[in-house]
């Protein structure tokens, strides 16, 4: 029986170890060879379209291997990198290369051949190609997906290819956004892909409407929120809203000595109260600055912690 | 005589799953690897006001600190402890190349700090995000609690011993808190490469310090684990003979336990080798792909502090 036992677990780890050493040879080899091969066709694709872009180009440019396996993929990161971090390029040259090299086909197979975090993934990169309706309506049926990031990226896609339907879409999300989350439809945002209107979020009855509209306050600086930030830090029903509300004061540099957030200041715990001293020390508030409600430990934390950003005049 | 037997099969066997489980989920982080690496200029904008205060303990070599400052996302700073009477060159070099200026020390208000000597900023804007502790040299532990109690931000993430952050590790451990915003998470561990941990200042305050080893406190369900490496040792050393040599020798060993018919030890062998196997695989999932390939040209970024 014993015998039997150690043979089998034998057999077990020996398969087991081939496999590993298999798994760790294919890694390697596609480390080498194909990161390489990806890389150097991602700088001659990226060439290519900058150079249609500051050329001013009015035809889709031709890309050598696009044929190849994995080429269109590479075509895609790079369209949906310079998406991201270049702003007011020539949406027209993009849509047409897209167009020209059937990357939406090539992702929608990919997206329907995969499943889970590859899936959100081509998801992603759709996402950031400026996607037609059509599209839109093609992935709507990964809005149901099992996992939260395709259920995400799926909605991402569509409001790329919708931006009208952003309110609708975002109201409809069942679950809180992450801040993850949230700092992707801001960043789509940015790229001017949705529209800026921050007032019907900030009083919007959605949770995560009202979250958006913080975090397009805070990351805009807009100023003249201020008013409704101190409504919804002093009522909102939902108490990580209500401290977000402080906190995006607090980044815009407002007074915080007011009565709507002394409310929401009585309801924070002690170490939301620290987090917030700290914040407040690093954005520059001077110490006659600090809300009535900070008892007389805190305001010497507050004192010191200002005085350590401080040049000390007097060395001992 | 059979128990024993009994029991270094079972171990043998629970140490060759644990090698498979730990395998399958280091390749399964690969395509979370490349989706968060896609949503970089995401992660940029510090999604929530997430802040991490890397805590270093400064010692003979200065050379770690421009491989921490250089770190392209905005909430972040590094706090470098160091004792500068009992190593004054190298306190003298970073004053003068950072050009630090003597600030008020922070009164203690959470954490036991013990005497801090001083407190310096750099007056460089480049370098805002650097903060240097003078204290008199202590354990490990007391240094970490005196880091923390300057940090500015909510996560610390303490530098193991003579390692490096591999790049792109700040914006995965941030990607990762802010895909868990709901959740509440307090501890992320990485498993892959040099064990690390980034634990939340409350976690660390309700501990009482770093030397009640506050990882022991957090529920289960505000951990979460990582497989992928945060840190790589400074200094790499290649071991290809040593490592062929080995590989020669266990394969040898396993080969003659075979053919003596003693299964039980070659099931122990065999075990200790997929283990290896699954490190291998691990080192070649981290290496594989997923951090940013392209590294910024200018050194140091222009943040503020805040």
């Amino acid at each position: 029986m014993m015998h039997d036992l150690a043979l089998l677990c034998c057999a077990a780890e020996a398969a087991l170890v081939v496999g590993l050493v298999a798994a760790a040879a294919v890694l390697r080899l596609r480390r080498g060879r194909r990161a390489q091969r990806d890389a150097a066709l991602g700088r001659l694709y990226l060439r290519i379209v900058m150079h249609g872009l500051l050329t001013g180009m009015r035809r889709a440019p031709a890309f050598p291997r696009i044929g190849r396996t994995g080429a269109r993929g590479v075509l895609a990161q790079v369209l949906a990198r310079l998406a991201s971090a270049a702003y007011g390029l020539d949406a027209g040259l993009l849509r047409r290369i897209v167009r020209t090299a059937e990357l939406e086909p090539y992702l929608l197979r990919r997206i329907r051949r995969s499943g889970g975090v590859r899936r959100a993934r081509y998801l992603s990169l759709l996402a950031r190609l400026a996607p037609d309706a059509a599209v839109g309506a093609a992935v709507a049926r990964y809005a149901s997906d099992r996992s939260r990031s395709v259920r995400f990226a799926a909605c991402l896609v569509q409001l790329a290819a919708d931006p009208s339907q952003a309110l609708r879409l975002l109201a409809c999300w069942p679950e809180p956004l992450t801040a993850y989350e949230l700092a992707a439809v801001a960043s789509m945002l940015r790229r001017g892909m949705l529209p800026v209107a921050y007032e019907p979020l900030l009083a919007s009855p959605h949770r995560n409407l009202r979250s958006l509209g913080l975090c397009i306050v805070r990351q805009f600086g807009i100023e003249e929120a201020e008013e409704a930030l101190l409504r919804i830090a002093a009522s909102d029903a939902v108490p990580e809203i209500g401290c977000e509300a402080v906190r995006t004061l607090c980044a815009l540099q407002r007074p915080l000595c007011r009565s709507g957030v002394l409310r929401r200041l009585r309801s924070m715990g002690r170490a939301e109260r620290r987090a917030l001293l700290r914040c407040m020390a690093a954005e520059g508030y001077a110490s006659d600055a600090l809300p009535e409600l900070f008892d007389r430990d805190e305001r010497l934390c507050y004192e010191s912690l200002v005085g350590s950003y401080k040049c000390e005049l007097v060395c001992p | 005589m059979s128990v024993i037997r009994a029991l270094l099969l079972i171990l043998a066997a629970a140490a060759a799953a644990a090698a498979c489980v730990r395998a399958v989920r280091m390749l399964r982080d690969l395509p979370r690897r490349r989706l968060l690496a896609l949503a970089r200029e995401t992660l940029c904008d510090a999604p929530g006001g997430t802040g991490i205060s890397v805590l270093y303990r400064c010692d003979e070599e200065r050379l770690r600190l421009p491989s921490l400052l250089d770190v392209g996302y905005a909430c972040y700073e590094v706090v470098a402890v160091l004792d500068a009477a009992r190593c004054p060159e190298v306190f003298a070099t970073l004053e003068s190349h950072y050009r630090l200026f003597r600030a008020a020390v922070p009164a203690a208000c959470d954490l036991p700090v013990g005497t801090l000597r001083g407190l310096y900023r750099s007056r460089k804007r480049c370098f805002r995000r650097l903060v240097v502790v003078d204290r008199p040299c202590d354990t490990p532990a007391a240094d970490l609690d005196a880091a923390a109690a300057v940090a500015s931000y909510e996560y610390l993430l303490p530098v193991p011993a003579a390692c490096r952050l591999v790049p792109g590790a700040v914006e995965r451990l941030v990607a990762e808190l802010s895909l868990r915003s709901h959740c509440h998470t307090v501890l992320i561990r990485s498993v892959a490469g040099v064990p690390a941990m980034l634990l939340s200042r409350d976690a660390v305050i309700v501990a009482g310090g770093f030397a009640r080893k506050p990882w022991r406190h957090v529920p289960h369900r505000c951990r979460a684990t990582l497989y992928a490496p945060l840190f790589r040792p400074a200094v790499r050393v290649r071991r290809r003979g040593l490592r062929r040599g080995a590989a020669v020798v266990l394969a040898l060993s396993v080969a003659a336990a075979a053919c003596a018919g003693w299964w039980v030890v070659c099931a122990v062998l065999l075990a200790v080798t997929a283990a290896w196997c699954a490190a291998l695989l691990g080192a070649a999932a981290s290496a594989a792909e997923g951090g940013p390939a392209v590294r910024s040209r200018f050194r140091v970024k222009n943040f503020t502090v805040s």
